[in-house]
C-alpha cells in the first residue's frame, strides 16, 4: 500500500487513526496534522470519505426488523409466567 | 414528553431496584423501555429471527430473577445487554470466520479497497438490503460493536463495558469493524 509522508504524517498512520479522526477523538494538534494530510492526499481523502460513507449507510439503513406487537405480546407473556 | 414527566420517569436503576424486591409493574416499565432497542440488537447477532426473539426472552427472564445483582456500578442497558450476549452465547454463537485481532490494518484497509480505483460509495445507490446482507456477514464481534454504537448510539465507555472491553479496546474493535464493513459493503457492491 502507499505510504506517502505529507504534512509531516504517513498514509499508514492515517488509516490506523482513521476512526479516532472521524470521530473526534484525537487531540486537537493530531487532529490538525490528519486533517493536513487528507487535504494533501487523494488516497487518504477518498479511502475517508468511503469509511464515513459506510458508516452512515449504516446508520442510516442497518437497523435489524422492529420489535412487532406479536413478539411483544409473546415476551409479555411469558414474564407474566415468572 | 412534558417537562413534569420527565421528572417524574423513573430510572433504569430505580426500576431494578424495585423490581429486586418483586414489583412487577417497575420491571414491566423497565421492559417497556429495553424491549425494541433489545431486540434490534438480539436480532442482529442472531441467525434467525426465532433466536433472537428466544434470546431477548431469555434476557429478561434472567434479568427479572438476577435484578439484585445490577449494582449500578454501570449503565443499566450495559448490565442488560451483557445478559443478552450471553443468552445469545448460550444458545448459539454464529461465527462467519473468526476476526482476528491481530490482523494487521493495512490489510482490512486493502481488503476494504484503499488505493484501488473504485467509485467512492457515496455514488452507489443505498439498498437496504445490501446493507443488511453486509452487516450479517461479518464476525459476530463486529456486528455486536456495530450495532452498539452505530445504531443504538452506545457511547464508546457504554459499549466497552457492555463487551468488557477497555475504552482503548472498544475503539480498536470499531475501528476493525467499520473497516470490515466497508469490505463488506464493496464485496457485495455489484447486488446493491
Amino acid at each position: 500500500m502507499p505510504d506517502s509522508r505529507i504534512a509531516g504524517v504517513r498514509c499508514s498512520e492515517v488509516l490506523a487513526e482513521l476512526s479516532d479522526f472521524l470521530d473526534g477523538q484525537l487531540a486537537p494538534e493530531r487532529t490538525e496534522q490528519l486533517k493536513a494530510h487528507v487535504l494533501a492526499c487523494d488516497v487518504c481523502e477518498r479511502f475517508g470519505a468511503d469509511v464515513k460513507s459506510a458508516v452512515e449507510l449504516l446508520r442510516k439503513e442497518g437497523a435489524p426488523e422492529a420489535l412487532s406487537d406479536d413478539l411483544s405480546k409473546r415476551l409479555a407473556d411469558r414474564l407474566r409466567s415468572l | 414528553m412534558p417537562p413534569e414527566e420527565q421528572q417524574e420517569r423513573p430510572s433504569d436503576v430505580a426500576l431494578l431496584v424495585a423490581s429486586s424486591s418483586g414489583d412487577k409493574a417497575a420491571f414491566e416499565e423497565f421492559v417497556d423501555r429495553h424491549k425494541a432497542a433489545l431486540f434490534r440488537f438480539t436480532r442482529a447477532i442472531s441467525s434467525t429471527p426465532s433466536e433472537a426473539e428466544e434470546a431477548m426472552q431469555q434476557t429478561f427472564v434472567s434479568a427479572w430473577l438476577h435484578a439484585a445483582t445490577f449494582r449500578g456500578d454501570g449503565p443499566a442497558r450495559s448490565w442488560l445487554y451483557r445478559i443478552a450476549r450471553n443468552a445469545q452465547n448460550k444458545m448459539h454463537r454464529r461465527h462467519v470466520g473468526e476476526p482476528s485481532e491481530h490482523e494487521e490494518i493495512s490489510e482490512l484497509g486493502r481488503l476494504a479497497g484503499w488505493d484501488c480505483d473504485v467509485p467512492p460509495l457515496s455514488d452507489v445507490i443505498e439498498n437496504r438490503e445490501w446493507v443488511q446482507q453486509s452487516l450479517a456477514s461479518l464476525p459476530t464481534d463486529d456486528q455486536e460493536i456495530l450495532v452498539l454504537i452505530e445504531i443504538e448510539g452506545f457511547s464508546l465507555r457504554e459499549a466497552g463495558e457492555t463487551l468488557e472491553l477497555s475504552v482503548a479496546a472498544t475503539k480498536s474493535r470499531l475501528h476493525r469493524a467499520r473497516l470490515r464493513l466497508l469490505a463488506a459493503l464493496r464485496k457485495d457492491q455489484d447486488h446493491a
